[in-house]
C-alpha cells in the first residue's frame, strides 16, 4: 500500500540544512498495524504528516496504492488525503466551537456528502463507539478519553483505507489508552491500515511491526510474532 | 471624527444665523398672509405697508418697529454704474434692530428727512476705491440723488437679510406716493419689530386680528379674502422660513437634522469599532488579566488600567482629528459653500463638541470592553476555556450588523439621491432653453419703453448669431414673484377670486420657448385686441374651474374688474426645478418692463462673438444701464445645487462609512484569522481545501450582511419615502438599488476578509497543529 524510498526532509534556518529525515525507506502493506517508536525529535511526527500528504518531503520518492505522490499535483493530493486517509492526535484537535456530532460531520460535508447519508454514517459510529449521549456536548465538556474517542470516530467517520495515528494515548490514563488501543486494533481487524507513533511498549504490542526511527533514520524494524489477526 | 466635527461645524454655522443680533431673540419678522375663500391660501415673508404704523400705534409693549422696501435699480457714481440687488429703503428703527455698525458718518443722519444714503464698507469700496464716501452724491437710476452720510460695517454672512446700500424711507413715500403706505392689500414691506422684554409674542399675536379687522375689514369683504399678520421669531427664518418674497435663499432644516445623524452614525460607527477590536483583543488580553487576577490585583485596579488606555487612545484620536480639521478646513468649505473666514478653533463651541466626543468615546468605547475584561474568572481563562465565541462575541456580532446597517442605509440614500437629482435633471421640462441668453431689461429708458424694446429685438435679431428673441417678465428658472389675487372667471361671484402667478410677455414669448399648446394660441400680431386677452397655463385652466383647455378657450377673465378674453392655453411647464409644483400661470401681454428680461436664442457656434455684439447694441440703445446677462440652463440648473450638495456630502459619508466598516472587518478578520489559524489546521487536515476555509471564515459576515440587508429595506423605503416628499415629482425608486448596495458592502467585505484569511487559508496545516 505504502512505498516510500529514500525520503528526504530537511529545515533550512539562516542557511544551515538540519534534516529530520534522512533516506528513509519503508514500505506498508494493505491491512497492516505499524507502530514507529523513537525518542523526541527523532522525525515521527514529520514522517507521519507526510504519509497523510500534510507535508511534503524534500527528495525522495513516494508511493501510495500506486499512485506517485511526490509527483501528484496539490488537487490531486489533497483528494487522496481527503478520501484514503484520517488522523488521530495526541491532542485530540477537536473543533472547539462544535458539537461531537458536528466534529465527526466535518469530514464528510469536506467530501460533499449528503445530509441524509451524513446521518446514517455518523449515528452509526456514535453508536460503535458508545458516545450517541454525547452527540451535543462540546469537546469541553468531555474527559480525555472521551474526547480521544470522538477524535478517532472523526478519523474514520469517512472510511478511511489508512489511519495515521500521533501518540495517540499520550495524554490518556493507562485505563483510556488501553480503551483506545483496543478500539484502534479492532478497526485494525475490520480492514483498516494504521500507523501509529508511541512511545509505550506496551501500545506498541499491538502492532504487527515496530520500526525504530533515531534522528531522521531508520535504525531497526522489529517483527511481532504474534498477529493479531481476526 | 473629523468628519463629524466638520459637518457638526456646517450645521453651527447654519444655526448661527443672525445670531449676532443683541437680544435678537425678541425680535421678530412681521408676515402677511392672506386666504381667500376660493381656498387659496397665500403666506408671505414679507408684510403690508399699513401694518407697522397700525402696530406702533396699539401695542405699546413693541419696543421697535420698522418697515424696509427693497428696490432694486441701477446706481450711478461719475462714470461707475452697477445694478444694485440689496437696496433698501428703511425705516429709523431698523438701525437699532440689527445693529448696524457705522464706520463712518452719522448713523442718526439717515433717520430723519430725505435724500440721504448709508452704505456698506465693500460697497463704498466698489464706487469709491480709496476715497472718502461721506458728502458724495450717488443717483439712483439718473433720476434721484442721495448723500452718503454714512458707511457701515457688511452684514455678516449668516445674516438672512444683507443690505449693500441703505435710503431714507422718506424718499420712497415720494416717489410711490402716500396711497401705498396705508395699503393692507400690497405685500413686499418686510417689517422686523422688538418686544419690550417679557412680552408674550403669541398672545401679542393674537391680538392682531381685532386690529386687522378694524382697519382693513372693509377690503376683507370687498375682495372676499382673509388677511393675518404673523410674527416670526428671528432666529428660525434662515431654518424655517419657506414663504413667498423670501429674501434670499434660506437654508433647511431637514438637510441639517439628516446632516446631524449623519455625523452621528458615523461617530458611532468608529466607537463601534473601537469595542469590537478591544473586545477581540481582550481575548487574547484575557491570559494577561488572569494572571493578574492570580497575583492580587483586584477589579477596581484592572478597571483603572483599562480605562486610562482607553482614554489615552481617545485623547490620541482627538488630537489628530483636530489636527486633520484644520488641515481640511479650506477644502471642506469650498465643498460645503461656506464662506472662509468663519474661526473654527477660536469658538467654543467647538470645544464643546470635542469635549462631548470625547467623553461620548471614553465611555461608550471604554466601558464595555473594562468590564468585559475585568469580569473573567482567572481559573477558566488560565485553562484556556475562553474560545473565540467567549464573551464579548455577539456584541461584536450586533456592533457588526448595526455597521453594515448603516453602510448599506448611507449607500442606498446616496443613490436615491443622485438618481433623484438625474431624474429632475432628465426629465422633460416643458420648454427649450438651449443657447438661451437673458438680459436683465435696463431701468432707465427715455422715450416709450415699449417701442425701444421692441426695436432692441429687432436689432439683434440682425446679428447672425441671434436665432430669436423674446422679452418676458420672468424667465423659468425661479418662483413666479408677480401674484395677484381675486381673479376670477367672468360672470362668478367674486368670492371665488383664487390667487395666480402672473407673467407678462410679449408675441414671441410662447414661440421662443417652444411652448406647447394645449388648445387656442399664442399673442399675436395679427390680432389686435390680443393686447387685451390673456393666455393660462392648464394648472391655472383648472384652478379657475374650466372643465379643460377646450372648454376655456373663448371664454373670459375678471382681472379685478377688467374683462380679459383667454385666447389660448399652455401645457403646463416646469417653470422651477421638478421639486415644485406647477403652480396656476397667467400670460398677460407685455412689450416692456424694468423689472423684465430679454431672452436671445443663440446660434451655438460663435457665442461670445454674439455677446459681444449683442452688448455693442445695447450701449448704443440703453446706454446708462449695465449689460446684465447669465445663460438660462446655468441659472435653471442652479436650482439643483442644494440637492447636489447633500448628494455629495451622503456621498462622501457613505464612502467614509464603508471604509470605516470595513476597516472593523478587516481588524476582526485579522484577528479572528489568528485565533483560528488552529481550528484552520485542523479543518485542512480533515480535508477542507482553500475556498472552503474562506467561505467560514466569510459565513459569520455574509449571515450579518444578510440580516441587515433584510433590516435595511424597510428603514430605507421609509426614508426615501420621507425623503421624496419635498420634490412634487418623484422618480420611482429603482429596487436595483438595494442590490447595488448590497452588492457594494458584500464585495468589499469579501475582499477583507479573504485578503485577511489567503495567509492563513493556504499555509500548511501542519504548522498549526504541531505544537500545543
Ligand atoms: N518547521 C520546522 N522548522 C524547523 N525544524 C522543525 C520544524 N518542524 C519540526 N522541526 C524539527 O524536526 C525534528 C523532528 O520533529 P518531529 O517530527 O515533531 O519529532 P517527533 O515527532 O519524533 O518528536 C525536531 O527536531 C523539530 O525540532
Ligand atoms: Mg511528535
Amino acid at each position: 500500500m505504502i512505498q516510500i524510498s529514500h525520503l528526504f526532509k530537511y529545515y533550512t534556518n539562516k542557511f544551515i540544512k538540519t534534516y529530520v529525515l534522512q533516506d528513509v525507506n519503508l514500505s506498508v502493506a494493505e491491512g497492516e498495524f505499524v507502530t514507529i517508536m523513537g525518542p523526541s525529535g527523532a522525525g515521527k511526527s514529520t514522517l507521519l504528516y507526510i504519509l497523510g500528504m500534510l507535508d511534503e518531503a524534500n527528495s525522495g520518492e513516494y508511493f501510495f496504492r500506486n499512485n506517485s505522490v511526490h509527483s501528484l499535483n496539490e488537487r490531486q493530493r489533497t483528494h487522496l488525503h481527503k478520501h484514503e486517509i484520517g488522523f488521530v492526535f495526541q491532542n485530540y484537535h477537536l473543533i472547539d466551537e462544535l458539537t461531537v456530532y458536528e466534529n465527526i460531520e466535518a469530514p464528510l460535508l469536506y467530501q460533499k456528502i449528503k445530509s441524509s447519508d451524513r446521518k446514517g454514517k455518523i449515528a452509526e459510529v456514535l453508536d460503535q463507539f458508545n458516545i450517541v449521549a454525547k452527540k451535543d456536548l462540546f469537546p469541553y465538556q468531555l474527559s480525555g478519553g472521551q474526547q480521544q474517542l470522538v477524535g478517532i470516530a472523526r478519523a474514520i467517520i469517512a472510511q478511511p483505507r489508512l489511519l495515521l495515528a500521533d501518540e495517540p494515548t499520550g495524554n490518556l490514563n493507562s485505563a483510556q489508552g488501553e480503551e483506545i488501543m483496543e478500539l484502534l486494533s479492532q478497526l485494525n481487524r475490520q480492514g483498516t491500515t494504521i500507523i501509529q507513533v508511541t512511545h509505550s511498549e506496551k501500545n506498541a504490542a499491538y502492532g504487527q511491526r515496530i520500526i525504530h526511527l533515531l534522528d531522521g533514520k531508520v535504525v531497526k524494524t522489529e517483527e511481532l510474532k504474534k498477529k493479531k489477526t481476526g | 471624527m473629523v468628519a463629524s466635527l466638520l459637518i457638526l461645524h456646517y450645521v453651527h454655522y447654519q444655526k448661527s444665523y443672525d445670531r449676532y443680533i443683541e437680544s435678537g431673540d425678541r425680535v421678530y419678522r412681521l408676515r402677511y398672509e392672506r386666504s381667500a375663500e376660493g381656498g387659496t391660501f397665500v403666506r408671505f415673508s414679507s408684510a403690508c405697508p399699513a401694518a407697522a404704523p397700525a402696530l406702533r400705534e396699539h401695542f405699546p409693549e413693541i419696543e421697535k418697529i420698522a418697515r424696509i422696501f427693497r428696490h432694486r435699480a441701477v446706481i450711478s457714481y461719475q462714470d461707475k454704474k452697477f445694478q444694485e440687488n440689496r437696496m433698501f429703503y428703511i425705516e429709523a428703527d431698523f438701525l437699532d434692530l440689527f445693529n448696524i455698525d457705522f464706520l463712518e458718518g452719522d448713523k442718526d443722519a439717515l433717520r430723519e428727512g430725505s435724500g440721504k444714503a448709508a452704505i456698506s464698507a465693500s460697497t463704498a469700496r466698489k464706487y469709491f476705491g480709496e476715497e472718502d464716501p461721506l458728502g458724495k452724491r450717488i443717483s439712483l437710476d439718473q433720476q434721484e440723488d442721495f448723500l452718503i452720510t454714512g458707511v457701515y460695517q457688511d452684514f455678516p454672512e449668516n445674516s438672512h437679510i444683507k443690505c449693500d446700500i441703505l435710503l431714507s424711507y422718506q424718499n420712497l413715500v415720494a416717489s410711490r406716493g402716500t396711497e401705498l403706505q396705508q395699503s393692507w392689500g400690497h405685500t413686499m414691506f418686510y417689517t422686523y419689530l422688538m418686544l419690550k422684554p417679557g412680552t408674550d409674542a403669541k398672545s401679542l399675536e393674537s391680538k392682531f386680528p381685532e386690529l386687522i379687522k378694524e382697519q382693513a375689514g372693509e377690503l376683507m369683504e370687498y375682495f372676499g379674502v382673509v388677511i393675518y399678520l404673523k410674527l416670526q421669531p428671528l432666529y428660525d427664518i434662515h431654518l424655517n422660513s419657506h414663504f413667498m418674497q423670501e429674501l434670499e435663499a434660506n437654508g433647511n432644516a431637514d438637510t441639517l437634522r439628516y446632516l446631524v445623524i449623519v455625523a452621528i452614525f458615523i461617530m458611532l460607527m468608529a466607537w463601534v469599532n473601537y469595542v469590537n477590536l478591544s473586545t477581540a483583543q481582550a481575548l487574547n488580553r484575557a491570559r494577561e488579566v488572569g494572571i493578574r487576577k492570580v497575583i492580587g490585583a483586584n477589579r477596581r485596579q484592572l478597571i483603572v488600567q483599562f480605562f486610562w488606555e482607553t482614554i489615552l487612545i481617545n485623547i490620541i484620536a482627538v488630537v489628530i482629528a483636530i489636527t486633520l480639521c484644520e488641515l481640511l478646513l479650506t477644502e471642506f468649505y469650498q465643498f460645503a459653500g461656506l464662506p472662509e473666514n468663519l474661526q473654527f478653533l477660536q469658538q467654543s463651541y467647538f470645544w464643546q463638541i470635542i469635549g462631548y466626543l470625547f467623553a461620548g468615546g471614553v465611555i461608550l468605547s471604554g466601558l464595555y470592553p473594562v468590564l468585559l475584561l475585568s469580569s473573567y474568572q482567572p481559573r477558566k481563562v488560565l485553562k484556556g476555556k475562553l474560545g473565540n465565541k467567549g464573551s464579548g462575541f455577539g456584541l461584536r456580532r450586533a456592533l457588526v450588523l448595526f455597521q453594515y446597517l448603516m453602510a448599506l442605509l448611507l449607500i442606498i440614500g446616496t443613490i436615491t439621491v443622485s438618481q433623484q437629482i438625474s431624474y429632475m435633471r432628465n426629465q422633460p421640462l416643458g420648454f427649450n432653453m438651449e443657447q438661451s441668453l437673458v438680459l436683465k431689461a435696463p431701468r432707465v429708458v427715455s422715450g416709450s419703453m415699449d417701442e425701444k424694446f421692441e426695436t432692441f429685438k429687432v436689432e439683434v435679431e440682425r446679428l447672425p448669431g441671434v436665432l430669436k428673441s423674446a422679452f418676458c417678465t420672468e424667465v423659468p428658472g425661479r418662483q413666479i414673484l408677480w401674484d395677484n389675487g381675486a381673479i376670477h372667471k367672468a360672470g362668478d361671484d367674486p368670492s371665488s377670486g383664487k390667487n395666480y402667478q402672473i407673467v407678462g410677455v410679449d408675441y414671441d414669448y410662447i414661440e421662443f420657448f417652444e411652448l406647447e399648446m394645449a388648445n387656442g394660441r399664442g399673442f399675436s400680431r395679427e390680432f389686435p385686441s390680443d393686447k387685451k386677452a390673456l393666455v393660462l397655463n392648464e394648472k391655472a385652466v383648472q384652478w379657475m374651474g374650466f372643465e379643460d383647455p377646450d372648454d376655456a378657450v373663448g371664454k373670459a377673465v375678471d382681472y379685478w374688474g377688467e374683462i380679459y378674453p383667454i385666447i389660448g392655453v399652455v401645457k403646463n411647464f416646469h417653470q422651477q426645478s421638478l421639486k415644485a409644483d406647477f403652480e396656476p400661470h397667467i400670460y398677460r401681454f407685455m412689450l416692456s418692463s424694468p423689472r423684465g428680461v430679454f431672452v436671445l436664442k443663440l446660434n451655438s457656434t460663435q457665442v461670445p462673438v454674439t455677446v459681444q455684439a449683442v452688448q455693442k447694441i445695447w450701449q448704443d440703445m440703453f446706454s446708462g444701464n449695465p449689460y446684465d446677462f447669465f445663460f438660462l440652463d446655468d441659472y435653471y440648473n442652479q436650482q439643483y445645487e442644494a440637492d447636489e450638495l447633500f448628494g455629495r456630502i451622503f456621498g462622501l459619508f457613505s464612502i467614509l462609512a464603508i471604509f470605516i466598516t470595513s476597516l472593523g472587518i478587516l481588524g476582526l478578520t485579522a484577528f479572528s484569522a489568528v485565533q483560528r489559524s488552529k481550528e484552520v489546521g485542523i479543518r485542512k487536515v480533515l480535508g477542507a481545501n482553500v475556498s472552503d476555509i474562506l467561505y467560514l471564515m466569510a459565513r459569520d459576515y455574509i449571515r450579518l450582511l444578510i440580516i441587515a440587508f433584510v433590516v435595511s429595506i424597510p428603514l430605507a423605503l421609509y426614508g426615501i419615502r420621507i425623503w421624496l416628499e419635498s420634490y412634487a415629482f418623484k422618480m420611482t425608486p429603482d429596487y436595483m438599488i438595494f442590490i447595488i448596495a448590497l452588492g457594494v458592502v458584500g464585495i468589499i467585505t469579501l475582499m477583507t476578509v479573504f485578503a485577511q484569511t489567503y495567509r492563513v487559508a493556504t499555509t500548511n496545516p501542519v504548522k498549526a497543529i504541531r505544537y500545543e
